[in-house]
């Protein structure tokens, strides 16, 4: 059986995800002491980490699906997935529960990288997750330390807690009412990183933006718990607001911005990924909404999934060149948005 | 034949060969003692009578050279914060506001904060009694360690709030 077959699903705490607060995330990294980090280690020495941190992790991930990261694509394909991120290698192993929910990263850019995701508005819920593993591991394994920095770890910007929150929001209303400088102002005081969510993490692509926590020193985890939460709840409200303002005072506009992405989904032959999220994202957007004629959001969360370039070449097992990508595309969101398949 | 005063401030004699690797490209200049050591960011230098060769600014453990953190903000191994300390303590200012440890948790379950910061000790402890073969300490130092693995996962399974 192919690698991928086992990963045809949509994850599902993206299909679950919720309405304005997509979904939530923690994750932390450590290392054992004494070693050096995975980008600096021989072969030899990566399987020797590998043995000693699947030891105590075998029960663990007895039921998890276990992948190899030893290709670009599988690391690509894994990216689109959030598991891995733009920054990780090829050569590490990768743990998930079938909901994808839990995953233990062996040797990527540190020894051991554990992330927890939930659908929708769920920090609380990660953070306790995390911290418990936190403590589990703290007791099996002997990582490395230092009373001055706390946690080694690879990246200077996780050193101490190695620990990072992280929220995915849709808030097209914010973009539509060009309320953008609002979020601007409230991001510069805080101490949040803001991000793309699609392809590169430097660009804002349809309408998902991810905010995370800063700083793994001088800050404790409950603190930056805390501190994201106020950030998420205050742009939950900003969005909130922007949707009454556009349906008050624009409405036709946006039923005109609606129906021309659904004309163009249903009809165009050559379609990219980033024009893709753009008109499949203004159409969830019509869904939240409850707009007349236009997808239904479950729908709309897989197509977007699925119109990701290496997730869509998996669809037809990676047998389609570059170049016929943004055609299978077009065809392939024609046939779902049209409804052909009944669905 | 080096050149007869330092490459940087042009006032002082040269008495270092500095060499830097930069993105794995090997750069020698001729420094002054001053000069040299402001370069090495609190690197100790080996000094000898006469021109000496200074490989302190890459990792002995992992061969990363300090070129290398400061523009990737990454480091090879956990001895890189021992050997860079006073770099990377200016680029974790730069980058985080801060250079120390919070800890991992609020007060309220401060017992495992000092849990952890004990077994960090201990086990410091227990590589100076392997060191100087004292192993009746080092055996009962294994001892405390293990009573203290053995709290905090319990301590992990049974979360008090």
């Amino acid at each position: 059986m192919a690698w991928f077959e086992s990963f045809r699903v949509t994850p599902p705490w993206w299909q679950a995800q919720g309405k304005i607060v997509a979904s939530s995330r923690a994750r932390f990294v450590r290392n054992l002491e004494g070693k050096k980090f995975p980008e600096r280690m021989e072969s030899e020495e990566k399987k020797e980490v590998f043995r000693e941190i699947f030891v105590s992790l075998k029960d663990t991930v007895a039921e998890f699906k276990e992948v190899e990261i030893n290709t670009v694509l599988k690391k690509d394909f894994f990216t689109e997935r959030h598991i891995l991120n733009s920054e990780s290698n090829v050569g590490s192993v990768l743990y998930t529960d079938h909901a994808e929910e839990e995953t233990y990263l062996i040797n990527d850019r540190d020894h051991l990288r554990f992330q927890v995701t939930m659908p929708g508005d769920a920090l609380r819920e990660v953070f306790s997750v995390a911290r418990q593993r936190i403590r589990t591991m703290e007791g099996e394994y002997n990582f490395s330390y230092s009373d001055t920095f706390g946690y080694l770890t690879s990246s200077l910007t996780n050193t101490g807690t190695g620990f990072r929150l992280s929220v995915l929001m849709f808030i097209p209303g914010i973009f539509l009412a060009r309320e953008t400088e609002k979020i601007l102002a409230l991001l510069v005081k805080a101490p949040i990183v803001l991000r793309g969510f699609f392809g590169g993490r430097s660009e804002i692509k349809g309408n998902y933006i991810q905010i995370s926590t800063k700083f793994t020193l001088g800050v404790g985890i409950e603190d930056s718990l805390r501190m994201l939460d106020e950030v998420v709840k205050a742009l939950v409200e900003t969005e909130k607001k922007s949707r009454d303002i556009l349906i008050a005072s624009a409405r036709v506009e946006l039923e005109d911005r609606v129906a021309r992405s659904l004309a163009i989904l249903e009809s165009a032959r050559i379609m990219s990924y980033d024009e893709s999220l753009e008109h499949l994202s203004i159409l969830k957007f019509a869904a939240q909404l409850g707009f007349e004629g236009v997808p239904d959001e479950k729908v709309l969360n897989r197509l977007i999934f699925w119109s990701s370039p290496v997730h869509l070449s998996s669809l037809e097992n990676f047998e389609v060149k570059d170049s016929e990508l943004d055609f299978k595309r077009a065809e392939f969101l024609r046939k779902w948005v049209r409804g052909e398949d009944g669905n | 034949m080096h050149k007869k005063y330092c490459e940087i401030c042009g006032k002082r004699p040269a008495e270092i060969e500095f060499i830097e690797i930069v993105n794995g490209i090997k750069h020698k200049r001729f420094l002054c003692r001053v000069c040299a050591e402001n370069e090495a960011n609190g690197i100790k230098l080996v000094l000898s009578d006469d021109i000496k060769v200074d490989s302190g600014l890459v990792c002995p453990e992992c061969g990363t050279p300090l070129a290398y953190v400061k523009t990737s903000l990454k480091v090879g191994c956990p001895s890189c914060y021992n050997v860079f300390e006073g770099a990377i303590k200016d680029l974790l200012k730069k980058l985080q506001g801060s250079t120390s440890f919070a800890g991992m948790d609020d007060l309220k379950s401060s017992e495992e904060k000092d849990l952890i910061i004990i077994k960090h000790r201990l086990k410091k402890e227990l590589e100076r009694a392997v060191e100087n073969e004292d192993f009746e300490k080092a055996a009962k130092l294994r001892d405390e360690i293990n009573r203290i693995n053995q709290k905090l996962k319990w301590l992990g399974l049974n979360p008090s709030e």
